[in-house]
């Protein structure tokens, strides 16, 4: 039922399927709506600022851009004329057509006019992601679930083989904001321990990584939005599924990662792992000590954070386990479905809402705010630092990202940069501390 | 309660073509009679643009108004204004779900329109339609009634749905009228007072707004950066100079019709000849005296190129001005949509370049990659997706807001584009050995190939 949302996160279920699908090298998204819905999507997951024209960063997006007479007659021949001539355009890859609210709602049949050209051999799959079936990390879900049920049914050209491949699910393109660095250190990682990375997305993956997923010898599932493709592999292809605690952030949270695989598909050799840890574990040293200075002068914090499921819980466990700081309060702006997980922040909660996640900030009394730059003026208002981890604009998936020792050494420089208010003395402050 | 009548359509308004591809004479030929041109669609298109967005866009410029999107949350997410921090956070939406596509969502609208004013109270409040609600057909009218007699304040409809118009500035006219029926008219006609339309913001406006003022005028900017009391003012005004006629057209003749408001007749101020016309009919028109002198002699720096201009439609032809001046050929313009409103531009540009070739599409990449490489132009100029396109083609190219060429000083920055342009060539030689991002085979077509004149 609808609810208001004031100053709300992310968008709708057809911006993130569109975003999944145009982050595979080879895919081509064909949108099946009225004009907006795809570019709405296009542009604001990547915080562009300006109105007019197309959206550079994205490969192009098919759309079929319905008109009246089609809300009215039905659009189905025109999706037919779309796919068509879409195949002659854009350079052939898999065409992935996903339907928005109107289609939806006028009852167009889709599967009827994407079958007809798979009957002619061409590479073509529909997605059903109306907008209203929710946030833009359920289009994910729902997009990379049917790839994965349906893989062998793409008339993909046959992956090879790839000893130790491992699927990574969870990460949801431009919405999860550093998707390709991430998935680049998790690739670099595991390489480490001699298995290898299948990411699906951005430049390490593409058709012939999806050709691939069956072939795999488990699922990595980073965040709850990747569990339901991973289930979807199993039931279909027998692949184990292994869920991990979210983005593995620092040297303590790889080598909880590594150990899970090792057991889960028995191809890594402990040495292996040892001589990563080792080197892990030097670098996070290494960061340590560099910002060793400017942690002792922030000294303990009580954190809010504010995130998708993906980032949030990990960042909270690193600072936790880590640094010894207090995480008061955690909001998951993704609204995962299932229990929250109420271990690690004195308060925990799932909302999409500007308005409820100023209140949570508000009420947990934090000293420090890890969310997104939207919520600079509240954390200038609160009279606490900010350290910003989303609407950072798209090149924020070039930044590095937060996986690995690396990720936390990224972290502690955002962290120990953010400006911080001296602490004055005042008999007002002695008195409320007590 | 009567009811309104539909917002007419760019297109049943001012006869907007929104595909076309053709040269300037034959594009002429198309508005010349009293019929409305012929329309042309689509029978392949990249994603557009609709007129949510664009509502979204002018809207979110008014820096105290409060917006609800009536629809899927998606709906209310957009490029341009509504990005910003600022303007996210008086933006709501009601976030329907399966179940309201069925049912309908008037309560939902209603609680959402209170919980915003109760956030961040807003000085109005306004609600954008979805084509959700379009199609399920959602009372709107009844429900903006009903909260703005509970709330005391003005609560107004954009009447936008996604997809009876194919040219997405009909979104500038939807929230151009919700915004004139937020004007409360009061007191007496200002006389020394200018309404001054602006989409954009930045140094080079200020400067223009400063110009304006050294007649003895008192300046009242909207909507960018405004606050709904212009909006009030701007009632009161002797006059209105619109910076963005693609944009505020419609905010600006309804000024004129509902409140006595006349628009200056004046092409956008691009460059010391354009800005000196404007000075002068605006002094004329205000009873002011000016020296206004286009300084500057113009320079040819841009002497045998060969140059292609992309943006907002009289933007561009302001723009052709100024590169002609420079001593370019113009060989064509790429424009988002063309009206009746653009009849006089186009004409005089079409006496002066009638082979030029005029590609009419927003947001259409493979167009403009297939256009680009026919015309192999010297130099594209102007908006963000036709500078990406040329580049990836290998064609240096600069981006150029209108924002940075209105008043004196554009032919500087318009000067400064063009040399960064050709210095910084590497990026085009670079970008040209990327993969390519359409077929072949499309590239092989005509570019028009696709586009079909529509059988009613």
């Amino acid at each position: 039922m609808a609810r208001p949302l004031v100053g709300f996160h992310d968008g709708c279920a057809l911006h993130g399927a569109l975003a999944t699908a145009a982050a595979i090298e080879g895919v081509t998204p064909l949108v099946h709506s009225t004009p907006g819905c795809a570019l709405r999507g296009a542009f604001s997951s990547t915080g562009a600022q300006n109105f007019r024209g197309a959206p550079i960063h994205l490969s192009p997006i098919s759309s079929t851009n319905l008109a009246e007479k089609h809300i009215v007659f039905g659009g189905a021949s025109r999706l037919r004329e779309q796919i068509k001539n879409t195949l002659s355009v854009l350079p052939r890859g898999l065409l992935v057509v996903i339907t928005g609210c109107p289609t939806e709602m006028i009852g167009d049949d889709v599967p009827a006019m994407v079958r007809e050209a798979v009957t002619q051999g061409e590479a073509v799959v529909d997605v059903g992601a109306a907008g209203f079936l929710g946030s833009a990390h359920r289009g994910y879900e729902r997009l990379v679930s049917v790839l994965a049920s349906r893989v062998g049914e793409l008339n993909l050209a046959p992956a090879s083989e790839a000893p130790g491949l491992v699927n990574i699910f969870g990460i949801v393109p431009r919405y999860d904001e550093t998707w390709a660095s991430d998935l680049d250190e998790i690739s670099r990682l595991l390489a480490g321990v001699g298995l290898t990375a299948n990411p699906i997305f951005g430049p390490g993956g593409g058709l012939s990584s999806l050709a691939a997923l069956p072939k795999a010898v488990a699922s990595l599932v980073l965040s709850p939005w990747g569990l339901a493709p991973a289930q979807a592999l199993q039931e279909k292809s027998g692949v184990a599924t292994v869920v991990a605690d979210g983005l593995p952030i620092g040297a303590d949270a790889v080598e909880k990662l590594l150990r899970q695989l090792a057991a889960a598909t028995g191809a890594v050799e402990e040495t292996a792992i040892e001589r990563l840890l080792s080197s892990e574990r030097r670098y996070e040293d290494f960061a340590l000590d560099e910002t060793l200075d400017a942690l002792s002068r922030l000294g303990r914090r009580r954190v809010a954070l504010v995130g998708n499921s993906l980032l949030a819980g990990s960042l909270a466990r690193f600072l936790v386990s880590t640094l010894g700081w207090e995480a008061s309060a955690l909001v998951l702006t993704d609204e995962p479905d299932g229990p929250l997980p109420t271990d690690l922040a004195g308060r925990v909660v799932a909302t999409a809402d500007g308005v409820e996640t100023a209140a949570a900030i508000r009420a947990s009394g934090a000293d420090f705010l890890i969310a997104g730059a939207r919520y600079g003026a509240l954390a200038a208002e609160l009279g606490i630092p900010l350290a910003a981890i989303a609407d950072l604009g798209g090149r924020a998936s070039l930044s590095g990202g937060f996986v690995g020792a690396r990720g936390a050494a990224r972290l502690l420089a955002a962290l120990t940069a953010t400006p911080v208010a001296p602490k004055l003395f005042t008999p007002q402050a002695a008195l409320a501390a007590r | 309660m009567a009811r309104r009548p539909r917002l007419q359509t760019r297109e049943t308004r001012l006869g907007a073509l929104g595909a076309r591809l053709g040269d300037a004479e034959s594009v002429v030929a198309d508005f010349a009679g009293d019929d409305l041109p012929q329309k042309r669609i689509r029978t392949f298109s990249e994603a557009a643009h609709d007129d949510l967005s664009a509502a979204l866009d002018v809207l979110g410029l008014v820096e105290d108004l409060g917006l609800v999107v009536h629809g899927p949350r998606g709906c209310a997410v957009g490029p341009g204004a509504a990005q910003e921090s600022a303007t996210l956070a008086r933006i709501a939406v009601t976030d329907l779900d399966q179940r309201d596509t069925v049912l309908g969502a008037g309560d939902a609208l209603a609680r959402t329109l209170k919980r915003l004013n109760d956030a961040v109270n807003p000085a109005a409040l306004v609600v954008l339609g979805s084509p959700v609600v379009a199609i399920n057909n959602d009372e709107i009218r009844a429900v903006v009634a009903e909260v703005a007699t509970e709330i005391g304040k003005p609560v107004v409809w954009a009447r936008t749905d996604g997809f009876r118009s194919h040219i997405a500035a009909t979104g500038a006219d939807a929230a151009a009228d919700a915004l004139l029926n937020i004007v409360d008219f009061q007191g007496e006609r200002e006389p020394d007072l200018v309404n001054l339309l602006t989409s954009w913001t930045g140094p080079a406006i200020d400067d223009f707004a400063a110009a304006i003022s050294t007649l003895g005028l008192r300046v009242n900017v909207l909507p960018a950066g405004a606050k709904v009391a212009a909006l009030h003012r701007a009632a009161r005004a002797r006059a209105s100079v619109v910076l963005d006629p693609d944009g505020l057209d419609a905010l600006a003749s309804g000024l004129s019709e509902r409140f006595g408001v006349p628009v200056l007749d004046a092409p956008p101020p691009i460059g010391p000849k354009a800005t000196a016309l404007t000075l002068t009919r605006l002094a004329d028109l205000t009873g002011r005296k000016i020296h206004a002198e286009a300084s500057a002699a113009a320079v040819d720096f841009l002497r045998d190129k060969r140059i292609v201009l992309a943006g907002p439609s009289a933007f561009a032809f302001a723009l052709a001005d100024l590169a002609e001046a420079a001593g370019a050929e113009v060989v064509g313009l790429t424009l988002p949509h063309l009206d009746r409103t653009h009849s006089e531009p186009l004409a005089r540009f079409s006496e002066r370049r009638p082979k030029a070739q005029i590609h009419i599409g927003e947001a259409q990449g493979f167009e403009l990659a297939n256009v680009l490489q026919r015309l192999a132009p010297d130099l594209v100029v102007g908006a963000p997706d036709a500078v990406a396109a040329a580049l990836r083609l290998g064609i240096p190219a600069a981006r150029l807001d209108p924002a940075d060429v209105i008043g004196v000083s554009g032919a500087d920055a318009f000067a400064k584009a063009v040399s960064d342009a050709f210095a910084g060539a590497a990026l085009a030689r670079r970008l040209a050995r990327s993969s390519a991002r359409y077929s072949a085979g499309w590239l092989r077509r005509s570019p028009d190939w696709h586009v079909k004149l529509e059988v009613k």
